[in-house]
């Protein structure tokens, strides 16, 4: 446990997240070529993009599940790439949630949201349980607490792991791809709890096809293609003015 | 046809009672008050195989012979078959035997009945001739747990005074087990018979060796299940570490598991209990049969389980350590609470057969002498002549792998198709929720 390397968040408006010049390759493969932004704190941002243009290992990236090949991410402060860095102890900070919802199939909804808590955070049992119930509960599934995942529904899968990752009250929350995976009747469940989410004040980055969601709900959206940033900016000018002829190709591409 | 030796043998002691007797006519003078005497009461098993041995449980004959004095007028004779004794009353012989030999035999006529373990023989006419009486009862099982057993007898003289026979002397018959009554019992059986006349069956699948060597090869089933059980778990732990180490990032700690593996994979498990149990000594190291056959199954079938973890961890997605780590837990702790109860989970019924496997390859411990399954069906064959017993140790392997097997091929189809769950009646309704909060 390192608390005193763990500043405290910063104020609104601050950033929260500052990535430099990132790049990442697997092997020969240029994944990320330098990437620079900066995420403040409350923001909603969205990482928009075709297929392979880096989003995902962008935000795979913010949390280490993938090691950058060079650049900087400073996140509350701390850089979390260097050495010295509790990589865990950032990533308790720094909610995911996955396309496949990768729940814990061996345990309950339940015991999905409390097996961190108790691991990492070692919240007492009676506190782990109390907290995955109120999360449970803000993501709608109370009622279906004791379910085990391969009983839920898709969506309902996808919301035990919103409120898995919202258990350990992070500070951020990335969302990779978080409806993809799932049938059109269900995406719109998740994207409620995520439009909730976002008003209740927490800092997103997220990366999705959604447009809608984009559109409403982003603060700033980011345009990707080759692993950099093409266009970014407030959702109305990215998607009504596009700077950009790119992004006004995908943008036509995928609302058209 | 051994008919010829029992001839002979009842001429013996025919001769030695007539011996006998003559003594016992020279050392004891007739007086009216005991009329008869006990000349000898002996007991014998109906089977040619070992006369002299009386053993319980085993149809056998008592020989009641006793002196009967002239004039003297026996009109009844009361015998008591020892307690816990069951007798037959069909098949008796009565005789008595005159002249100075005694070799002259006259039938007596008699009615007869029973009263308890009374035999009432009611002389039609009073024995008034001087000579011995011999009575056979040829239908006796003595107790099965032996012990001395006392003949009684009783008599009524004409003149109905009653006289016991005093001095009768004590049948000693040795206790058998439980199984060896059995086996002896079947021996008498016509159908055991008529199974054993076929060479095939005798040889293979004799009944009354296989009640006979039932309890001595469970000795050995307890031995190798004890092998077995020992073994095995404490494989366990060996193969997780083998199989994390082959997983390793680490070349060192990867080649160390590798060469192990492949080492003990890739040679026979005969030959590693042969350089365990004769290299050891020869290097000074001394370890019991018993702890060092445990030790070679479990070096052994460490290996197999972990090749079976290593490819139970492999199998589990990586999206499972991706979640677990993204929330902060660390390897360690992703291993223990994540991987490791879905890959045990997974890999119950491949580690089942390799139980099924390891207990029957213990069976190759007898080659170095420990007391297993195969080792004390081989001593009872060797003793018997019968394969039997070794059809016995099969049974004993059966009753372990078939269920065992049984299990591995349901949990199977339970792994491969969905989690039967009296919840799974609500899956459509999961599904309504979710369009309704769709809806919303």
């Amino acid at each position: 446990m390192s608390k005193t390397t763990t500043p405290a968040p910063p104020s609104e408006g601050e950033p929260i997240i500052k990535v430099f010049d990132l790049h990442k390759s697997f092997g020969e493969t240029k994944v990320l070529n330098g990437i620079s932004l900066d995420i403040r704190k409350g923001e909603v941002v969205v990482v928009l993009g075709p297929s392979g243009s880096g989003k995902s290992t962008l935000l795979r990236c913010l949390n280490r599940l993938e090691q950058p090949t060079s650049g900087k991410i400073i996140f509350e402060g701390q850089d979390i790439c260097a050495a010295k860095t509790d990589v865990n102890d950032v990533r308790k900070r720094m909610g995911m949630v996955f396309q496949q919802f990768n729940l814990f199939p061996h345990l309950d909804a339940v015991h999905n949201v409390m097996l961190a808590q108790e691991k990492v955070l070692k919240r007492p049992r009676a506190e782990a349980r109390r907290i995955a119930l109120k999360e449970l509960e803000r993501v709608g599934l109370a009622e279906r607490s004791d379910y085990y995942p391969d009983e839920l529904s898709g969506g309902q899968q996808q919301r035990v792991a919103i409120a898995r990752a919202l258990s350990m009250e992070p500070h951020v929350m990335l969302f990779d791809e978080a409806t993809s995976a799932l049938d059109p009747e269900l995406v719109r469940g998740v994207l409620d709890v995520m439009r909730e989410l976002a008003q209740g004040g927490m800092t997103m980055v997220v990366v999705t096809h959604e447009m809608s969601f984009a559109r409403d709900v982003a603060d700033r959206v980011i345009f990707m293609e080759g692993g950099v940033v093409v266009e970014d900016g407030a959702p109305e000018q990215l998607f009504e003015h596009p700077k950009s002829e790119r992004t006004r190709a995908f943008i036509g591409q995928v609302t058209g | 046809m051994r008919t010829l030796p029992k001839r002979a043998a009842v001429a013996l002691s025919l001769a030695l009672a007539c011996l006998a007797s003559c003594c016992v006519w020279l050392a004891l003078p007739p007086q009216a008050a005991e009329a008869m005497q006990v000349v000898r009461c002996t007991g014998r098993p109906n089977s040619d195989d070992d006369p002299t041995a009386i053993q319980g449980a085993t149809q056998s004959r008592i020989t009641l012979e006793t002196t009967v004095d002239e004039g003297e007028g026996v009109d009844q004779l009361v015998v008591h078959v020892p307690d816990g004794t069951s007798f037959g009353t069909d098949d008796l012989n009565v005789t008595l035997l005159t002249g100075d030999d005694l070799m002259t035999r006259n039938e007596v006529a008699y009615d007869l009945s029973t009263d308890g373990q009374d035999i009432i023989f009611d002389f039609d006419a009073p024995l008034s001739q001087a000579g011995h009486l011999n009575i056979i009862i040829y239908d006796v099982y003595f107790p099965q747990e032996g012990g001395d057993m006392q003949v009684g007898a009783t008599y009524t003289l004409a003149d109905g005074s009653e006289h016991e026979i005093d001095g009768i002397p004590q049948i000693t018959v040795v206790g058998i087990t439980g199984p060896e009554a059995l086996s002896q019992w079947l021996e008498q059986q016509e159908w055991v018979q008529a199974w054993n006349s076929n060479t095939f069956l005798h040889l293979f699948l004799d009944p009354t060796v296989l009640v006979t060597s039932f309890p001595v090869v469970l000795n050995g089933f307890f031995m190798s299940v004890g092998v077995v059980a020992l073994a095995f778990p404490l494989g366990i732990p060996l193969a997780l570490v083998l199989a994390l180490m082959r997983l390793s990032k680490f070349f060192l700690w990867r080649g160390i598991a590798t060469t192990y593996v492949n080492l003990m994979r890739g040679t026979p498990l005969f030959l590693q209990i042969y350089v365990a149990f004769f290299g050891l000594p020869l290097a000074g190291i001394q370890i019991p049969n018993f702890p060092l056959g445990v030790i070679v199954l479990m070096l052994n079938s460490g290996a197999y389980m972990c090749e079976i973890f290593r490819a139970g961890i492999q199998s589990i997605n990586k999206g499972q350590t991706e979640a677990a780590r993204s929330l902060g837990m660390n390897g360690f702790q992703t291993m223990l609470f994540v991987i490791f109860p879905q890959m045990f989970r997974n890999v119950i019924p491949n580690l089942t057969n390799e139980f099924i496997t390891l207990y029957k390859d213990s069976s190759l411990l007898a080659a170095v002498g420990v007391m297993e399954l195969v080792m004390y069906a081989r001593t009872i064959v060797a003793s018997t002549g019968s394969i039997t017993p070794y059809i016995v140790a099969a049974l004993f392997y059966l009753v372990i792998t078939l269920p065992l097997s049984r299990i591995t091929r349901v949990l199977e189809d339970r792994l491969r198709g969905h989690r039967r769950s009296k919840r799974h009646a609500h899956a459509p309704e999961a599904a309504g929720a979710e369009k309704e909060v769709a809806a919303r």
